[in-house]
């Protein structure tokens, strides 16, 4: 493929890594801050369009390793593990379910009629958008300033560590959760509204007015609209502020006996986005702690000594020592320097002048007297 | 034919001219950048000879002839660069005043420079003389001695007392530097009476060799001091051996070589030492192949520590 393709694909899935990531956490701020659901459904037809993309970008990468007998390789070795993970599952456990309600208004994921089962479904795409923070680990690909492939190696494999341990122990333990029916603040929820409707259905006798409706509301603060046959008895809200704050998944409604209940899930949304921002800015931290923390100490302690010696035994003229901190000392490395400058240097100083002839010029310094001789020979031909 | 010449000439000096301009050259000094050249022609005859040998420079020449026309035209033209930067030491730079310090000293004049210069200029027409001399030229163009010096003076331990004590200099700082200075020019011509005859690796000699030396050295040189003289060329006795060395001769000897290795423009890399430090560092261990004195080398590698150079 040609250079300057290839060079523009890297560099559209480095600006669309850190795109992504600036919109993840949009995502969670937007439940946070209140933002309007307009604001939050431009949210997620672009976390849509950025999985798609992840996902067409892990599949061409992968058949093109097939193609060629790598896939093994790639998948492994070349971490093509994290591009799926950070992609074909979010596309259909995130971003996916939630486009396709977006088309269809809803009823394909949340026409269940079911606040637990809503529940259950809204926890599970949020903890597979856990997963989108692995991308950060492709960004490690394009470590500059390091430019030994050790310490780009060494880099990279403990950001993936560490940047996996940490989603994947988010991610197991919010399925335990979620899947052994372990108590959580959503369930907790649940069951109260189930109680605070059985209460208010048992307690109305004759016929339930808006007045104990009303009375209902301020036992029960997430209850948004009560309706009785169709006909709305009760509403918190105008139905303006409904359109323009609520969005799928935003609330809940139970249906029984010709009664519908409709409750506000944006607490357990903001908690949930709480913990998501947490996460995120663990992650984050870490990323920017092992970059500012260990980076520059694995290239101070391991591969600054390494060039040193390298370019002493590779060049004639290169006698520099390796500086040896104190408190270092006993590192292989340097003990390994300590005999570099106290028995390689020497020796060379003795013998370096006799043995190797060196000059900084080089040819390269005068290829247009060398293609001059090209140029002329060409046209005397 | 004597156009054919010129014009050759002309092409070579613009061949020459053109290799010397090179940026990677810049921080070197003249002598420094002949060696270069000639090490890289010598290198890359392969690849050079098919352009040397087309009709834009030397047509119908074989390598051999080729290197006959660059190399005068390159020594020509280094010997005028060194010249005139010697000259600038000599006549400008350095503060002769030193001379009347010493003992037996005659009343100093531009004819006693002039002759020094001469004999420098002699020197550089050896081949060894003109490798020997790239240290000192690098010594003094790095004010190697001059901010040593300080430092010596200023701490006043070992190689102070050997200045003041032991040599028994009855001099300042300043003259003191200038002795050294002119030492370290002085040292290379040797190599003007015994090109070939002493240890190439190690570039000692013994003592009575020195001693032969001086005298040959004091008859071109009737009006410099004997110590002068002595500090020179006693420069190539190890002072294992010979305890008498001059401390003004061991530090030229010092300073010669550590101008033959360090390129204080050099990018040091991160987690290498300072150039100075590193030299000084490996020359303490290999003090006794070079006939250095190891506390002399010891007191400098402390002060390149303190100054980080």
């Amino acid at each position: 493929m040609n250079r300057k393709i290839v060079d523009f694909f890297e560099t559209f899935i480095i600006i669309a890594i850190l795109l992504v990531l600036v919109q993840t956490f949009l995502e969670d701020f937007a439940v946070l801050a209140g933002w309007t659901w307009n604001s939050r459904r431009i949210l997620i037809f672009s976390g849509f369009a950025f999985d798609f993309i992840f996902t067409v970008e892990f599949l061409v990468r992968y058949f093109t390793a097939l193609s060629r007998g790598e896939a093994g390789y790639y998948f492994l070795e070349g971490r093509g593990w994290i591009d799926f993970l950070a992609s074909i599952p979010l596309l259909l456990l995130n971003s996916g379910p939630a486009f396709l309600s977006l088309i269809f208004g809803g009823s394909i994921v949340f026409g269940l009629g079911s606040m637990f089962n809503i529940l259950k479904i809204v926890k599970a795409i949020r903890i597979a958008r856990i997963l989108r923070l692995l991308r950060i680990l492709k960004l490690f690909r394009k470590i500059k300033y390091i430019t030994s492939p050790m310490a780009q190696r060494h880099i990279t494999r403990i950001n993936t560590l560490a940047i996996s341990t940490v989603v994947f122990t988010l991610f197991t333990s919010a399925l335990i959760v979620g899947f052994f029916s372990l108590p959580s603040s959503a369930e907790g929820m649940d069951q109260q509204h189930h109680a605070g409707i059985e209460s208010f259905l048992s307690s109305s006798g004759g016929g339930p007015s808006a007045e104990k409706a009303r009375l209902f509301s301020t036992y029960d603060p997430d209850l948004l609209i009560v309706k009785r046959n169709g006909a709305t008895i009760f509403s918190r809200y105008d139905n303006s502020y409904y359109n323009r704050q609520f969005g799928f998944g935003d609330f809940s409604f139970i249906h029984t006996n010709g009664w519908s209940f409709f409750f506000n899930n944006m607490d357990v949304l903001k908690v949930q986005s709480v913990y998501n921002i947490l996460f995120f800015f663990i992650v984050v931290i870490l990323v920017i702690a092992i970059l500012i923390f260990y980076s520059p100490h694995f290239a101070f302690t391991i591969t600054d000594p390494v060039h040193v010696m390298e370019r002493g035994f590779s060049e004639p003229m290169y006698n520099l020592e390796v500086e040896i901190p104190e408190r270092y000392k006993d590192d292989d490395i340097y003990r390994l320097g300590d005999l570099y400058n106290r028995k390689y240097l020497p020796l060379k100083q003795r013998t370096v002048f006799e043995e190797e002839k060196h000059s900084d010029l080089t040819l390269d310094d005068f290829q247009d007297l060398l293609n001059q001789d090209d140029d002329s020979s060409s046209s005397s031909d | 034919m004597v156009n054919k010449m010129n014009k050759e000439e002309e092409k070579a000096a613009a061949f020459i001219t053109r290799l010397l301009s090179n940026p990677s050259l810049n921080y070197l000094n003249p002598l420094q950048k002949e060696e270069q050249i000639t090490t890289f022609l010598e290198l890359n005859a392969v690849q050079l000879f098919p352009t040397l040998a087309s009709p834009a420079f030397f047509p119908g020449k074989t390598w051999t002839e080729i290197l006959s026309i660059l190399q005068p035209q390159l020594a020509s033209m280094v010997d005028e660069m060194a010249a005139e930067g010697i000259k600038r030491y000599l006549f400008e730079k350095i503060d002769f005043g030193f001379l009347s310090s010493l003992p037996n000293s005659f009343p100093f004049n531009e004819k006693m420079i002039q002759s020094l210069y001469n004999i420098i200029i002699r020197t550089l027409k050896t081949n060894s003389g003109r490798l020997d001399f790239i240290g000192s030229y690098n010594a003094l163009l790095y004010k190697l001695p001059h901010h040593y010096l300080d430092d010596i003076f200023e701490s006043q331990t070992y190689i102070h007392f050997e200045l003041i004590k032991v040599q028994r200099l009855k001099m300042s700082k300043a003259e003191i530097l200038n002795m050294i200075r002119v030492s370290l020019m002085l040292r290379s011509s040797l190599h003007l009476y015994s090109e070939g005859v002493f240890d190439k690796s190690s570039g000692l000699i013994t003592k009575q060799y020195a001693i032969k030396i001086e005298k040959l050295l004091k008859k071109d040189l009737p009006k410099i001091p004997v110590e002068l003289i002595s500090s020179a060329v006693k420069s190539y006795l190890p002072f294992e051996k010979y305890r008498f060395v001059p401390t003004t001769g061991r530090l030229t000897s010092i300073f010669n070589a550590m101008g033959k290795s360090i390129r204080p423009h050099v990018r040091v890399d991160r987690g290498a030492s300072s150039p100075e430090k590193s030299w000084l560092s490996v020359s303490r261990r290999n003090y006794k192949y070079y006939g250095w004195d190891i506390k002399m080398l010891d007191e400098l590698y402390r002060y390149s520590l303190e100054n980080n150079w």
